[in-house]
């Protein structure tokens, strides 16, 4: 075992240590009773709250996948993931108040649960508990991957290894004290996530700098390797752009880990703190990230970084391989923190849909099925992930565009109104039946995420039908 | 709902877009733009929720 090795794990070891100490500590906060379990009986501080909902929201992606889409398209990828960041904080300032006092007063502990309430119908819930985990299993499985990925970059062979530690983490994480010990881990995971982002800007300004490079000679270098990078006019058209904001743009209001969020915090302060600590953390970590990856690009073509990536996934651990191996130790420990962050909440919210949505039985037989279905959803992760088809990150793409036509429907309920008649159904169904219609035609997910039927992107069409059926579905 | 809050939503969310629809601006201008629209978007939040208010 060689020593780059040997201090990838120890750092590791230290935050599986740190977190699952919290993890138990948190029990301390653990009431008993699903409400509690779910989401903390809405009983969250405001600080607590920013860092879970981050931690959720922010995945793997950034670090691994935003890097790479940096250096490879450029600067159109933070406007890409900014586009999104306008749009929470936006919607957290126009709903969240209105959900959390809703939610405490009609006990609300899934998303589906809120749906099912807003449009007085009967197969409401299981018809989205369902919707969740079709859209949800593939996307927290290609975070599982990464954690697998991330093993066999570090050390070759290591991938299988890889994803039963990351999912041996998530359950374990998740079934100590609910959502207690997934804030409270989550927290700690993102300020990992922060910390390390901020070293390896560090490192990589630090590498042109001793080239005499500064932030406006690597600017230039960048216009000059290829006008693309600093530009929308030859990667980010108006379509393309449209097919990958427009899906992430309501993220907020359609996947159910978020959501559930907005049930949690104690009271107006909290929800207070709650979205201005995630809009510091948002906009900061998202403008970490695409430097990294556009000076990693000019690091690359002036000669400062000995890197050569050919494909997205793999500039970051081009990176932490001529990096310092502590800094490498620290970013790779933050990329399996940020996938277990995110899925670990995924696991937790599908369980409790589980329980709650889909189960029978007394509060007693629903917990054990909620904890059942903790490691039942993990090792199906784990499975689908021990796979290792890249046609599963592929799917994970399509997991915003399936739950896409869930916002109309949410959003109209949220304003006060009443998408009330059967319509609802074809409204939260026009999503998914359309993703999978266009991959059916076109054969591959990717494509079916980009395409452009009439000349529209298939997530502006989905928005428009859904939107259509939702307003007709409303009753006066 | 918040018709100021609505308005700062999709106020925000149209300044995004138009440099995507009218043409880039210089190649330093869009990452500064962007990031500046962001910026304008903490802002609006933190003023707005410097009250507690109950909608």
């Amino acid at each position: 075992m060689n020593s780059q090795l040997v201090l990838a794990l120890s750092v590791l070891a230290l935050y599986i240590i740190l977190g699952t100490f919290l993890a138990v500590m948190s029990r301390r906060s653990l009431k008993g009773g699903l409400e509690d379990f779910f989401v903390a009986g809405g009983r969250l501080g405001g600080l607590l709250s920013a860092l879970t909902y981050a931690a959720t929201t922010y995945s793997g992606f950034m670090i691994v996948g935003l890097v790479g889409f940096a250096y490879f398209r450029g600067v159109g990828a933070l406007g890409f993931e900014l586009v999104y960041y306008v749009a929470t904080l936006g919607l957290l300032l126009l709903f969240a108040s209105r959900v959390n006092r809703e939610a405490k007063e009609r006990r609300w502990i899934t998303p589906s649960q809120m749906l099912g309430d807003a449009t007085r119908l009967r197969y409401i819930p299981a018809v989205t508990a369902i919707l969740y985990m079709v859209a949800l299993i593939p996307y927290a499985s290609s975070q599982v991957k990464s954690i697998g990925e991330a093993f066999a970059g570090l050390a070759g062979g290591y991938y299988i290894a890889g994803v039963i530690l990351g999912v041996a983490i998530m359950i374990v994480w998740s079934a100590i004290a609910g959502i207690w010990s997934v804030a409270v881990t989550d927290a700690l995971q993102g300020i990992w996530m922060l910390a390390s982002a901020t070293l390896l800007l560090g490192f990589v300004v630090n590498e042109l700098a001793s080239m005499g490079i500064g932030i406006g000679e690597a600017w230039d270098i960048l216009s000059n390797t290829d006008p693309g990078l600093t530009t929308l006019d030859k990667y980010w058209t108006p379509g393309v752009f449209l097919a990958f904001t427009l899906p992430w743009m309501f993220f907020a209001v359609t996947n159910p880990q978020v959501v559930q969020r907005l049930y949690m915090p104690r009271d107006e302060r909290s929800i207070r703190d709650m979205i201005r600590w995630f809009g510091v953390f948002g906009l900061y970590y998202t403008v970490l990230v695409v430097l990294i990856g556009l000076l990693a690009r000019a690091g690359a073509a002036s000669g400062a970084l000995d890197i050569s990536p050919e494909k997205i996934d793999q500039v970051t651990p081009q990176l932490l391989a001529v990096a310092h191996p502590l800094l490498a130790a620290l970013v790779f420990t933050s990329i399996v923190a940020a996938a277990a962050s995110t899925t670990d909440s995924i696991i937790l919210t599908l369980s409790s849909v589980l329980a709650v949505d889909l189960g029978r039985g007394d509060e007693e037989s629903r917990r054990k099925l909620a904890l059942a279905g903790i490691v039942l959803f993990g090792f199906a992760m784990a499975a689908v992930a021990g796979l290792r088809i890249s046609y599963i990150v592929k799917l994970s793409l399509l997991s915003s565009l399936m739950l896409l036509s869930l916002a109309p429907v949410t959003i109209l309920a949220w304003a006060g109104w009443s998408p009330t008649s059967k319509l609802a159904y074809a409204s939260i169904l026009a999503g998914p039946v359309m993703v999978g219609v266009e991959t059916w035609r076109l054969g591959s997910p990717l494509a079916a995420m980009l395409s452009q039927p009439l000349g529209v992107p298939l997530a502006l069409w989905i928005l428009i039908a859904s939107t259509v059926l939702a307003i007709a579905s409303v009753k006066k | 709902m918040s018709m100021r809050r609505l308005a700062g939503l999709i106020l925000g969310l149209l300044a995004m877009y138009v440099p995507v629809f009218t043409g880039t601006p210089t190649a330093n201008g869009l990452f500064l733009y962007w990031t500046l629209v962001s910026l304008a978007m903490l802002a609006f939040a933190w003023i707005e929720t410097g009250e507690v208010r109950t909608e």
